[in-house]
């Protein structure tokens, strides 16, 4: 395990139903971090500035980024998180219903870690799921996790 | 001295100046008449030379001496104040000193001499002697001016009320006779070779009509009509007069023979007066008619049954009235030529609007009335765009009017004309009895589209008034030669050939303004087409963004319904049935959820940039076969390759899509044991590719329906099922090309599938 159990996994998505399922689907793959819903670019921005709801800073594990939000657009959302300095290493997932070539291009330009395309299918979902979570949370090495010397 | 002497002599001061006649003719035989010219007036005139500033007579006319009763010695000492008296001495010195009499003689005074004989006095300076003439007055002169002004003024209402110039020509020479009593008056005009036409004419009904003759440039040469530009009217009361000879011949004060250039009693040349003769005319009359300051031709007035002299007063009215057609003649042309243009006008803006409406705008311009050719006035008329030809009225054959097209395509002018075509364009020979003439208006600069109108042949005659190419007879008396105008004024019929009507200048006008009026509706087309497509650009980026946002936005609460369902099937509490009832809402999601990739891809293959490369199609078809291979193999199906595919021009990803679609359906749709696929191509313009197999065919009557989205013609389950937009898919990417797909089927035998990726060759 590569990351801290109290890192939040941080899901900004403006779908209640998709970040309830996503949670779901977390807690049946036995991941234990808690969930941070941020709806919309304002909650961001709050998250961003304060941290979570007891003001205290705690970096995610990672951050799943929907594009299509209201107001404010997730790439604009991505553009911001990578020039705040406490979240600039977090590794970020673009999660979109698009596969617009030209979001994925610039998502990864703008320093996305990773661009998917939500299924429509549950099991294909869960799946995804479980892949993203083995690779970030279980092997891969983020900058906080190297830094912080955690490798179990 | 003998008249037709002294006669010869006069005509051969003209003869020189006029340059008639066959060249033929030795000048030199005429000296003998050259030796004894001399001086000489008409009988109406009495003419004195006096020597200012005590008006003595220096010579006088013969018939002067009667006049005043005296004889010639005695007159040629003379002042004139004893001719005529102190009071009238007087009048006339006051007239002198006031008047400028340099050039055309001037009215002076009317004279009494005696108490029987009235006079006009006329006088002009010349070579440093004052030339009086004196006309002999009727007994009615002067008495009827009133009357004279109050005719005037009526005809000349009466000509400003004519609505064209035929008309109006027409009426001014019946005004004219009605006024000077002339038993015909014509309206002659100059053409541009100096030939003349009578193009109206009023006469007593006993008399040969002239109207229509043609008379050639000799029969009033080049220096005549010079005179007739720079004096209105001339008058010759009697063909058949005796001249009256001027006594002495030599001008005391030069020494040298009186310069009678001016005077217009003067004695006229015999070639005219023979040539008068000849025509059967004993008096005539001329009035000149300018238009816009040119010379336009005359009213010649004609008295066939007797001499008449026409009073000083008659003639400055029809002085009056040359100037007043002169002036109104050229605003009749121009209000004819108005009316004709207004009418061409309204026909131009029907046209242009038959042309807005129809799609060829050839068909515009000749399919309904009017068309090109209504009130022009043509034979025929062609229109020539694309490399075809429409045809109206009589014209020269479509290849004929093609390669003129052309030809007149590389002359300058946007507005071409010529009444003479085979003299520019030989070719034109062939068929100059329907366009002898021709007028083209070229409405691009690239390739000939233009509108041709065509004139026939000049009515192939013209009517001369006696043999133009003789107006001058010459015969030899003894050893002299002698020239005298033609006998002979029977009809001459003389063909021209290869002429037609010339074009006027407003007919020009119009073309140009049609031309104009064809380039804005094709420009307002091409704006339309613009619009048009800037409007379906945008359609299509709605439709592309509604897509966009079809597949965001349905495809979330798809999910859920999707997600949700599979969170409850892994409820333990749920019994099997129910489960079984999830599942299949699972199932329909995701059917949804391929149909609306469908769509999006459907619409990303419209709005997609192509990018056209040269591309191997073999590598292609090989790339699809390894892609595919599992399910050949599966199904059991040999891929043949005909021929080796030629290189295209074309998207690479696209055709490949393409072909994958065609050469999946084809082993998909297929029930036979052994399945087969031919891919091969037709080497046309453009090359037509196909992908033929064995299978299943297609109905004929569902040809359509095979390339309508979402349209299957088999069951869900049948045939591996599919979404039911791969061949919607397939002919959009094919058309993006420009080209187009179509099958030919047999069904239970097979199907090939036909596609072009490249516009066909427009045919001509």
């Amino acid at each position: 395990m590569t990351t801290d159990i109290t890192q939040p996994i941080v899901i900004i998505d403006d779908s209640y139903e998709d970040v309830e399922i996503t949670t779901e689907l977390l807690k049946g793959l036995g991941i234990r971090q808690p969930v941070v819903h941020l709806p919309d670019g304002r909650a961001l921005r709050s998250f961003m500035q304060n941290g979570n709801n007891d003001g205290e800073k705690t970096l995610p594990a990672l951050i799943l980024l929907d594009l299509n939000l209201p107001v404010v657009h997730g790439y604009d959302l991505l553009l911001e998180i990578r020039r705040v300095d406490w979240l600039r290493t977090t590794p970020v997932l673009i999660m979109s219903t698009s596969s617009n070539p030209r979001d994925i291009e610039r998502c990864y330009a703008g320093g996305a870690n990773s661009f998917f395309t939500k299924p429509v299918d549950f099991e294909k979902q869960r799946r995804m799921l479980s892949v993203i979570c083995e690779y970030w949370l279980e092997y891969a090495w983020t900058a906080f996790s190297a830094n912080n010397g955690r490798r179990s | 001295m003998k008249g037709t002497g002294m006669n010869q002599a006069t005509k051969m001061a003209k003869l020189d100046e006029n340059s008639v006649t066959a060249e033929n003719v030795n000048f030199s035989n005429c000296d003998r008449e050259l030796i004894q010219y001399s001086a000489a007036i008409q009988p109406h005139g009495v003419l004195l030379v006096l020597l200012e500033p005590d008006l003595r007579v220096l010579q006088a006319s013969a018939n002067a001496a009667a006049v005043f009763g005296l004889s010639m010695e005695n007159l040629l000492t003379s002042n004139f104040e004893a001719l005529i008296g102190a009071p009238q001495m007087d009048q006339l010195l006051k007239r002198l000193g006031s008047t400028k009499l340099e050039g055309s003689p001037v009215h002076l005074l009317r004279l009494d001499v005696g108490s029987k004989q009235r006079f006009h006095v006329f006088g002009h300076r010349i070579d440093g002697v004052l030339i009086l003439e004196l006309e002999m007055a009727g007994d009615a002169a002067a008495a009827d001016t009133l009357d004279i002004y109050s005719e005037l003024r009526m005809a000349i209402s009466r000509l400003q009320a004519t609505g064209s110039l035929d008309e109006f020509m027409n009426l001014a020479v019946e005004e004219i006779r009605a006024f000077t009593g002339f038993d015909r008056v014509m309206a002659y005009r100059f053409l541009e070779d100096g030939s003349g036409d009578v193009t109206a004419e009023s006469l007593k009904p006993e008399f040969e009509p002239y109207l229509g003759l043609r008379y050639p440039a000799s029969d009033i040469p080049l220096p005549s009509r010079r005179l007739f530009s720079l004096t209105w009217v001339r008058h010759l009361p009697n063909a058949y007069y005796e001249p009256i000879p001027i006594v002495p011949v030599t001008n005391p004060v030069t020494n040298g023979p009186l310069d009678l250039s001016y005077a217009f009693t003067r004695s006229v040349s015999v070639m005219y007066t023979d040539y008068l003769k000849n025509m059967g005319a004993q008096a005539t009359l001329t009035i000149t008619v300018l238009k816009k300051g040119h010379l336009w031709g005359l009213i010649s007035c004609m008295n066939h049954e007797k001499p008449v002299h026409v009073q000083y007063e008659t003639r400055m009215a029809c002085e009056f009235l040359g100037h007043m057609i002169s002036l109104l003649m050229d605003s009749k042309e121009e209000s004819g030529n108005y009316r004709n243009k207004l009418k061409l006008a309204a026909a131009w803006d029907q046209l242009s609007e038959h042309m807005a409406r129809e799609k060829d705008f050839r068909d515009g311009l000749t399919k309904h009335e009017p068309t090109v050719l209504t009130n022009m006035d043509a034979g025929g008329a062609a229109v020539v765009a694309e490399g075809g030809v429409r045809l109206l009225g009589t014209t020269p054959n479509a290849e004929q009017v093609l390669s003129l097209a052309n030809w007149v395509a590389t002359q300058s002018e946007t507005v071409f004309s010529s009444d003479r075509l085979a003299s520019l364009y030989p070719e034109a020979e062939a068929f100059q009895r329907s366009a002898a003439g021709v007028m083209g208006i070229r409405l691009t600069h690239e390739h000939p589209a233009m509108i041709l109108w065509f004139r026939p042949e000049l009515t192939q005659t013209v009517n001369w008034a006696g043999n133009p190419e003789k107006p001058v007879e010459v015969s030899i008396e003894g050893d002299s030669v002698r020239l005298a105008p033609r006998r002979s004024f029977e009809l001459w019929k003389q063909s021209v050939s290869g002429r037609s009507a010339s074009w006027e200048r407003w007919e020009l006008e119009a073309a140009g303004d049609l031309r104009r009026k064809i380039v804005e509706v094709v420009l307002q087309r091409a704006e339309e087409v613009s619009l048009l497509n800037r409007q379906l650009e945008q359609s299509n980026m709605e439709l592309d963004s509604f897509a966009y946002i079809a597949a965001h936005d349905l495809k979330e609460p798809l999910r859920g319904i999707n997600s949700f369902s599979g969170l409850l099937r892994a409820d333990s509490a749920l019994d099997a049935k129910s489960k079984k009832h999830l599942e299949t809402i699972q199932t329909l999601t995701q059917r949804m959820d391929a149909l609306i990739d469908s769509l999006l891809e459907y619409s990303k293959v419209g709005s997609m940039d192509l990018q056209l490369v040269p591309v191997d199609l073999n590598a292609i078809v090989e790339h699809v076969v390894q892609t595919i291979k599992p399910r050949l193999d599966e199904g059991n199906v040999t891929l043949r390759i005909l021929r080796p595919l030629p290189m295209a021009s074309c998207d690479a990803q696209l055709v490949e899509e393409v072909l994958q679609n065609l050469i999946t359906n084809a082993a998909k749709y297929n029930d036979k044991a052994e399945r087969w696929i031919e891919i091969g191509y037709k080497q046309q313009n453009p090359v037509t590719y196909f992908v033929r197999d064995n299978g299943i065919g297609i109905d004929p009557q569902h040809a359509e329906q095979v390339f309508q989205i979402f349209r299957r013609l088999h069951g869900r389950r049948e045939f591996g099922g599919g979404s039911g937009a791969g061949l919607t898919i397939t002919r959009r990417m094919i058309q993006r090309h420009g080209g187009r797909i179509w099958f030919e089927s047999t069904p239970g035998e097979g199907s090939t599938f036909y596609f072009t990726l490249g516009p066909e060759k427009r045919e001509l």
